[in-house]
């Protein structure tokens, strides 16, 4: 079944709202999520470019400053539920090893 | 040596796999994209390299923008950051390349690449596709309502006869395309809720068939017949001349920077004002020349201030076989079409206007049936009555013609000068003006008729 869109972020939409935490110019997400992940995620430009508009017109993330075409986006109250529902989702995964692996 | 290249490429418009890696072998072969387009892509001769390419979408585009939108350059700049320097754009389609060794892809999410490349299709080619089968369902139906009225003359001609399979396999194409497109979409949404990329793998020999199975088709239809190549030729060169002319000035429009929305409805417009002035062009040209007939007039001659043909083509029954024509000169006619499933020969013997009045003509038609089972097809098709005019064919004696059988035309009851002669593989309807039947005149009709 196709997921629901944003009903659970793939690895790519965690890190981008992950990143906008913080103020954070969209070009520079590249490579703060590159350096958040040690270079394990690389998001790629036009994935950055389209996740920004539809976190944007789905009330994810804010603009907070245009300079010509270079704009800062921030994590909105309602970007920040969803990313907490995921990290809750992702903790729940990682319990469910514990319960059947034992603690390592 | 040459410096452009003019390759003819059959991507689907979503086939960002297949584009991908043409473009990546031509440029390791010297040739670097500069325009793709429907059919028709541009290289230009450059160092041979190893390059990456990378196909995406945007969804939001237009060929009728008169510059890219900011948008647009906000995301080539984001591809720049990664070493992605745009190559070509094509409506919503954008190809990168890309010098580095082991490049980030533009696209790393799966779920997004599948939603911007259907948002794109829906936009751009879904709409084409889904009016251009209309439009040949529309044909399809326009051939099923010739067929009724005409059997006949519908299975004799080969325009018309190849006309169906050449249609069908335009269909066949189109809901290729588009079913294929939806199967890909299908399987793809799956793939990227598991996280992966489902490559596109079109099958473009089967498309090239098709579309090359019509072409042959509608080549094939025309050889032999001076009138339909002539149409068909004259139809390519103003639709070449269209596609051109309308191209120049949207371009020429984008250059200028006038809005999208303008250049659209003069693009559009201009098309379609093109498109119909062609046509009427074509129909006046062809009526002013006689294109419409088979084989030009022997001679022309004025009555009344106007001029008429005159034609000199063999019978193989005249007046003269079965009367004295006198000093009277005629003008012969003889138009065949055949198929492999019969042939429908139309003969007429006309005196010329101004003529003695009075003067003895013919008329007749022969219909050979190649294949028997069409026979009572045809027989149903010219004795059928016709309620406008009040005509039915009644039986008669066959016997005078050396006919299998025979039946002579009634109009509003009343018998007329038209006959319908029947053979084992064929049909003969004649029609004689001031030409009283004899038990002579007919045998002659009949016997030329049957081995004519």
């Amino acid at each position: 079944m196709p997921r629901e869109k944003f009903k659970t972020l793939t690895q790519q939409m965690y890190y981008i709202l992950l990143c906008l935490g913080e103020e954070c110019c969209g070009i520079d997400i590249m490579d703060r999520v590159a350096t958040l992940t040690g270079g394990a995620v690389r998001v790629g430009s036009g994935t950055l470019y389209h996740l920004l508009e539809q976190f944007l017109a789905a009330g994810l993330i804010r603009e907070t400053c245009a300079e010509g075409r270079r704009r800062s986006y921030l994590l909105t109250p309602e970007g920040r539920a969803l990313l907490e529902q995921e990290y809750r989702r992702i903790l729940a995964q990682a319990e469910d090893y514990r319960r059947v692996f034992g603690k390592e | 040596m040459k410096n452009h290249r003019y390759c003819l490429e059959f991507f689907a418009f979503y086939d960002h796999t297949a584009i991908q890696r043409r473009v990546e072998e031509m440029a390791a072969q010297g040739w670097l994209l500069e325009k793709p387009g429907n059919f028709l892509w541009i290289y230009r001769r450059t160092e041979p390299r190893r390059l990456h390419a990378a196909v995406t979408y945007f969804p939001t585009a237009s060929p009728f923008d008169p510059s890219p939108s900011q948008g647009e350059l906000t995301m080539e700049e984001f591809c720049a950051q990664d070493g992605w320097r745009l190559l070509a754009r094509w409506g919503q389609m954008q190809i990168f390349v890309s010098q580095e060794e082991d490049p980030v892809p533009i696209d790393t999410d799966p779920m997004t690449q599948v939603e911007t490349v259907h948002r794109s299709m829906k936009r751009a080619m879904l709409p084409g596709h889904l009016v251009l089968a209309a439009v040949i369902l529309w044909q399809l139906w326009f051939q099923l309502l010739q067929f009724r009225q005409g059997p006949v003359g519908f299975l004799a001609s080969t325009s018309s006869l190849l006309g169906v399979p050449m249609w069908l396999l335009l269909l066949l194409a189109t809901l290729y395309e588009i079913f294929f497109y939806f199967w890909w979409h299908r399987k793809a949404v799956r793939g990227a809720a598991d996280g992966f990329f489902l490559p596109v793998r079109t099958n473009r020999l089967a498309s090239a068939l098709l579309l090359g199975g019509a072409i042959f088709l509608l080549l094939f239809s025309a050889i032999g017949s001076r009138s339909r190549l002539g149409i068909l030729l004259g139809g390519c060169a103003l639709y070449g001349v269209t596609i051109l002319l309308t191209g120049r000035v949207r371009e020429m429009m984008k250059r200028r920077g006038a809005p999208k929305m303008a250049t659209m409805v003069v693009t559009i417009g201009l098309a379609a004002i093109f498109a119909s002035l062609s046509v009427w062009g074509m129909v006046a040209a062809t009526i002013r020349g006689n294109l419409w007939r088979e084989h030009p007039p022997a001679e022309t001659y004025e009555f009344s201030g106007h001029t008429f043909s005159v034609y000199h083509d063999p019978l193989p029954l005249t007046v003269a076989d079965l009367t004295a024509p006198g000093d009277v000169r005629y003008s012969t006619q003889a138009e065949r079409e055949e198929t492999f499933l019969l042939a429908q020969t139309r003969y007429s013997q006309d005196a010329l206007l101004g003529e003695a009045c009075g003067a003895p003509e013919l008329t007749y038609t022969i219909i050979e049936v190649k294949a028997p089972f069409l026979y009572p097809l045809c027989l149903a098709s010219v004795t059928k009555e016709d309620p406008l005019f009040e005509t039915q064919y009644r039986p008669a004696e066959a016997g005078p013609w050396g006919a299998a059988a025979a039946y002579q035309m009634y109009r509003h009851g009343e018998p007329t000068s038209w006959y319908l002669l029947l053979w084992e593989d064929r049909l003969a309807e004649v029609r004689l003006e001031d030409l009283p039947l004899t038990p002579q005149r007919m045998a002659v009709i009949g016997e030329k008729l049957r081995t004519a």
